[in-house]
């Protein structure tokens, strides 16, 4: 229950596609029958380009595909996994349903508020962390977990988030880590 | 003895890669499906009794045969990968381990319907899936498996991969035609069914991973040999996705008609720790609990979950022990459904989120003695009251948790009696942090 | 092939692939529902509707307004069950709807209140406290948006995207936290925006122009037409003596009056515009511009006779008016005439006269002052939209044509030659119905004349200029009918009480004070003298015209 009435930011500066996400983009078009089944796949493109989406943004893949500008917010609206406001560089999205809590997460939450000082929604002030409580992210049968940085983090144990976010700090890569130890 | 048929590819290594995959057995049914007339594909597999994976079980060659054979407008197969009924996760061990398993699938079904473009729709947090399915497909285009005349067979097929962006609904075949084609992905009435009016208001197949992935052994081994497998109307295997308080969490795949809790202690080695089992959610967390006691008695398919008063949905399996909470277990799944519904109908929209403040209440001991029985009739105002099953998969859970463990209910209403039990052992309070 | 149908046990003749809710309503079986809308059609999300179809396994819950009717459909409309879903429908909604139905410009004419009344009437079982969404958003120049009592129904968004063409409102977001917006920062601007305010079947979209205004159960109807394009859009004309608005100016001018009597207090005046449903003229629709010019008729009025005698301004009598006509236009000040008068003169009717005023004034002119009698078009052009809009913004010059009176364009301030040489130097102008928007065209034409007659509603440079004027009234005080583009007759009713003379007594008391005849004993002998003397509408009862008037000629073909 935390996504309604995120606010919507305008950076003030027109938006456009990175050559390289322009040829992505061109690539998309003859693959659907519509223009506004792309509108999906060109927001991906758009918040990737950007972290998260804007009013610039929005306006200019309605403009691209034809669509209505109010249209394609109602989407960016309806999806969890479009951010109307930054993220920060490390983003934690920690599972909080039925296998995950019976398997700890809310211990995991515990973890994550008290190293990073930060509840669900809130970005640490460096930017370097945010966090948010996730609905079921189809990994049951590794709860607790988490997703981070476009990947699965499986089989948690606060000792082993701890080491995660404690890599991320640290700027090593928490992939290349050894939890085995 | 223990049948595999999707999952016997998961653990060789670099059976995700075309080679793999041949070397593997492969693309072998590709020249036998070419060879057959059409409809005598969707003959072979609706005599399998091949029957719909993603939680509703529908006959998959019936569903096919549905589609009008000739139509002026192109038709599409929806491969439903928006894996997300809590429990579930199956179709990402597909998507990840054997994702040539279902472009084979998928040949196969879109040459059996007259499909030329299939739009596989993956959740947008399967990040490594959609990977590995990408990857796939630009190698199965690469090597002729994909695109104009596949193989020589003259048959052509566009497989595009789309990613979805958070919404339990589009699992919804509706739901997902809508997200599919740009919008909110909020799931259509019906009729018309997607046979006839799907996306892009043309004919449209919407199939599960798993079912597509069971194509090729079907096609292999014969109709004959996949409905020997398992029971009467619980014809071959199915993969079960088993979670919660057991020793081995994972994907295990098992013929129907074997004993629920056999097979789950068999697969998982049973209640983790050594704990004594409360209870077993058989098919998704939209399922009907069933107690201990129902869960060991009770044979493992369509027909006798569904006797038993629950379903085998999509086959996840979720396992309670004694230290589970069934009011937290509630209100977590309460919560699940209040976040996720589209929002459309009032039933479902207000309802889902209504029960939630009830139970949340009742266990954050701010419950009354008439909250339960408010639960209980608010259940019947929301099944089949709703565009689609979304509010009955909230007040399924709610009115069976509650009529099985009804004391757990009312020990937190008791307030000369609260309750000890906390969801889980751990170091901090469960009891004190809102949710 | 119509199919037969059971509606709680009634046999109903229905045609084949009508909707049942449709075929109910038709039947005088009202069916509750929310989303769908007889303009809009079904669209399935509010669950309202629902009611029991009786089949061979059973009773099975569906919505109505999806079901297409089929030979041999058993439907219980009142059965427990359709009755209890529909009050848990209702329940749910309720549940975060917020209590503020006192302030609720909607309440009286809610559909929410409405079935609450019919479903529920039962005590919240809610008691989580409700969740907050904005209110009072500015979302345009007509509108004001309160989330939190929307019920999600969708209509609004149906209505600018499928009717009105431009999407500019959606639902956002999801589950119990869905809202209605527009996108960021960016307004509604339909021309028929103010339509979804009607649609809205709460109180969540209000009109700025009636916000605060009234509450709905004091409005007086009348059914009238919209006299502000070409199009005539059947109208609600929706009235009220006094009010709120009427006491807080009245108390502003005058803090320490004593107040009077509410039903005294003010002249009445026009609170609301609505559209109301025409199939042959609007639909269920009406644009903004349409209903909410209505501000004239209570501004700028002539109330009063007045004659001008040299630089000066006199109030004088009704009857002194009458017989200042006479005298201006050559006549002697009492009895018939026989010889045409010595004075020049030309008839200037408005394209916004009734049919009935241009019939009379037109033989006037032709009886008495065998003099030319013109239409004229004097409101600037609008546009020609692809909904009701007309560029052409006078409500009866297909009528005028259909009299045969000749048109001139004074619009783009051109065109008055064929009045002022028909004036020459120093004629007569008597000109009839300009209330507003007087052309400066006009001024050419008045500086032709010698002297002006006006009989107009409302002060402008004709009544500055005129040396009689005589108050008339606006369409919302006259009983006439008028003729839109396309050929069809309506009937405009009064909705006020008259502030002037009625145009077509004027020149009827001329008429036959001039030539001995006898007077109209009421509007409805005018029209059967048209029906009577013009062929044009010798086939169709302008006495009967109903509620959505006739179509009495082929559209015309030139604007």
């Amino acid at each position: 229950m935390s996504h309604a009435h995120r606010a919507v930011l305008s950076t003030g500066k027109p938006f456009a596609f990175t050559p390289e996400n322009e040829a992505k983009f061109m690539e998309l078009l003859p693959r659907y029958p519509s223009k506004r089944a792309v509108v999906l796949p060109a927001l991906w493109l758009a918040q990737d380009q950007e972290g998260h989406l804007t009013v610039e943004s929005m306006e200019y893949v309605a403009r691209r595909l034809e669509q209505p500008p109010v249209s394609v917010f109602a989407v960016v609206e309806f999806y969890t996994m479009f951010k109307t406001e930054p993220v920060g560089k490390h983003h934690l999205q920690l599972c909080r349903t039925l296998s995950c809590t019976m398997r700890g997460c809310e211990d995991l939450q515990g973890v994550i508020e008290r190293k990073l000082g930060i509840g669900p929604g809130e970005s640490t002030a460096d930017g370097k962390f945010s966090f948010e409580t996730v609905e079921c992210l189809g990994s049951c049968g590794t709860a607790p977990m988490m997703r981070m940085n476009n990947r699965y983090w499986e089989d948690l144990s606060v000792e082993k988030l701890e080491r995660i976010i404690d890599a991320c700090r640290d700027g090593r890569d928490p992939a290349s880590e050894d939890f085995s130890r | 003895m223990s049948h595999q048929i999707i999952s016997t590819r998961f653990d060789k290594p670099g059976n995700h890669t075309l080679s793999g995959y041949l070397a593997n057995g492969g693309y072998r049914t590709l020249p036998k499906v070419f060879g057959m007339k059409s409809e005598d594909v969707i003959e072979e597999v609706k005599k399998s009794g091949l029957r719909g994976r993603g939680g509703a079980g529908f006959p998959t060659g019936m569903k096919w045969s549905f589609v009008p054979r000739v139509s002026d407008k192109p038709k599409y197969l929806c491969v439903n990968a928006d894996e997300g009924e809590p429990g579930t996760f199956k179709d990402r061990l597909i998507l990840q381990h054997d994702p040539h398993a279902l472009i084979e699938g998928i040949i196969t079904c879109c040459f059996a319907v007259g499909i030329h473009t299939a739009y596989v729709y993956i959740r947008g947090e399967y990040d490594f899936p959609i990977a590995r399915f990408s990857a796939a497909v630009k190698e199965a285009y690469a090597e002729g498996y994909l695109g104009k005349n596949i193989k020589g067979s003259g048959f052509d097929l566009d497989v595009v991969v789309h990613k979805g962006a958070g919404a339990y609904i589009c699992g919804e075949e509706t739901g997902l035609i809508e997200s599919l084609e740009g919008k909110k992905g909020q799931p259509r009435p019906k009729p018309p069914f997607p046979a006839v009016v799907g996306v892009f208001g043309c004919p449209t197949v919407v199939n599960n991973v798993e079912t597509l992935a069971a194509l090729p052994w079907i096609l292999e081994n014969g109709a004959a040999a996949y409905a020997a497998i398992g029971t009467e109307k619980s014809k071959g295997t199915m993969l079960f996705s088993i979670s919660g308080m057991v020793e081995k969490p994972g994907v295990y795949e098992s013929e129907f008609g074997v004993n629920l809790w056999e097979f789950i202690e068999r697969s998982t080695g049973g209640v983790k720790d050594g704990k004594q089992l409360k209870a077993v959610i058989p098919g998704g967390s939209s399922s009907a609990i069933l107690t201990a006691e129902e869960a060991r008695n009770v044979k493992l398919d369509y027909e006798s979950i569904a006797a038993a008063g629950s379903m085998v949905g999509s086959g996840a399996i979720m396992v309670l022990d004694e230290d589970t909470c069934v009011v937290k277990a509630l209100e977590v799944v309460l919560r699940f459904y209040a976040h996720e519904s589209c929002g459309q109908c009032p039933p479902c929209r207000e309802g889902t989120y209504w029960m939630y403040e009830i139970v949340s209440r009742i266990r954050a001991g701010r419950g009354r003695p008439e909250d339960i029985d408010l639960l209980l009739s608010i259940c019947p105002d929301m099944m089949g009251r709703t565009v689609c099953v979304l509010a009955d998969s909230a007040a399924i859970p709610a009115g069976s948790y509650i009529k099985k463990f009804r004391s757990e209910f009312e020990a937190y209403i008791d307030k000369a009696n609260p309750p000890q039990r906390k969801l889980q052992p751990g170091g901090v309070n469960l009891e004190a942090r809102p949710l | 092939m119509p199919v037969t149908i059971t509606v709680n046990g009634k046999q109903i003749e229905a045609p084949d692939g009508a909707l049942l809710i449709d075929v109910c309503a038709q039947h005088g079986i009202d069916i509750p529902h929310f989303c769908y809308h007889p303009g809009l059609g079904p669209d399935g999300n509010c669950r309202m509707c629902q009611v029991e179809f009786i089949t061979e396994r059973g009773g099975r819950l569906g919505i109505s307004c999806k079901s297409v009717v089929a030979e041999g459909m058993v439907v219980d409309t009142q059965s427990a069950a359709a009755k209890r879903a529909r009050a848990s429908v209702e329940e749910m909604l309720l549940l975060n709807h917020p209590l503020d139905c006192p302030i609720c410009d909607k309440a009286g004419e809610c559909t929410l209140q409405n079935y609450y009344m019919e479903h529920d009437l039962q005590n919240g079982r809610q008691d989580f406290t409700r969740f907050k969404k904005e209110k009072a958003k500015d979302i345009g120049p007509t509108l004001i948006l309160d989330q939190e009592r929307c019920v999600l129904c969708d209509r609004c968004v149906r209505f600018l995207r499928d009717v009105a063409g431009e999407e500019q409102l959606y639902i956002a977001g999801r589950g119990h936290e869905a809202y209605i917006t527009t996108f960021p920062g960016q307004d509604v601007t339909s021309p028929y925006s103010l339509n979804t305010v009607d649609i809205c079947p709460v109180g969540a979209l209000t009109s700025k122009d009636f916000r605060f205004d009234s509450a709905t159960w004091f409005l007086k109807n009348t059914n009238s037409v919209c006299t502000s394009c070409a199009r005539g859009c059947s109208m609600q004309i929706q009235t009220r003596n006094g009010g709120m608005r009427d006491a807080i100016v009245e108390a502003e001018a005058m803090p320490q009056a004593p107040r009077a009597p509410e039903h005294n207090r003010a002249p009445g005046r026009i609170y609301r515009m609505r559209p109301r449903h025409n199939p042959d003229v609007n639909g269920y629709w009406a644009c903004d511009e349409g209903r909410t010019n209505y501000q004239f008729v209570n501004h700028d009025r002539v109330t009063k006779p007045s004659l001008r005698k040299g630089n000066e301004v006199f109030v004088c009598s009704s009857q002194e008016a009458h017989t200042a006509i006479r005298t201006s236009l050559g006549f002697a000040a009492a009895g018939t005439v026989s010889a045409p008068a010595a004075v020049k003169s030309v008839v200037l009717l408005s394209a916004t006269c009734t049919l009935e005023e241009m019939f009379l004034f037109q033989r006037v002119a032709k009886e008495c002052l065998h003099a030319p009698v013109m239409v004229a078009r004097h409101v600037p052009d609008g546009v020609d939209d692809h909904l009701l809009r007309r560029a052409d913004k006078h409500p009866n010059a297909r009528g005028a044509e259909l009299l045969g009176l000749p048109i001139i364009d004074l619009k783009a301030g051109a065109d008055a030659a064929s009045v002022t040489g028909a004036l020459g130097n120093g004629g007569v102008l008597l000109a009839v119905g300009f209330n507003t928007h007087v052309s400066p065209a006009l001024d050419a034409i008045l500086a032709h004349a010698g002297a002006v007659i006006a009989v107009s509603g409302c002060t402008s440079a004709l009544t500055e200029r005129a040396d009689l004027t005589v108050p008339g009234l606006t369409f919302a005080e006259k009983d006439g009918i008028v003729v839109n583009f396309e050929g069809h007759a309506q009937t405009l009713r009064p909705a006020l009480d008259p502030k002037g003379e009625t145009e077509w007594c004027i020149a009827d008391a001329l008429l036959s004070s001039l030539t001995g005849g006898k007077r109209y004993e009421s509007v409805a002998h005018v029209r059967k003298a048209i029906m009577d003397e013009v062929p044009a509408f010798a086939g169709t009862d302008l006495v009967k015209l109903g509620l959505t008037g006739a179509r009495v000629a082929a559209p015309a073909v030139a604007r």
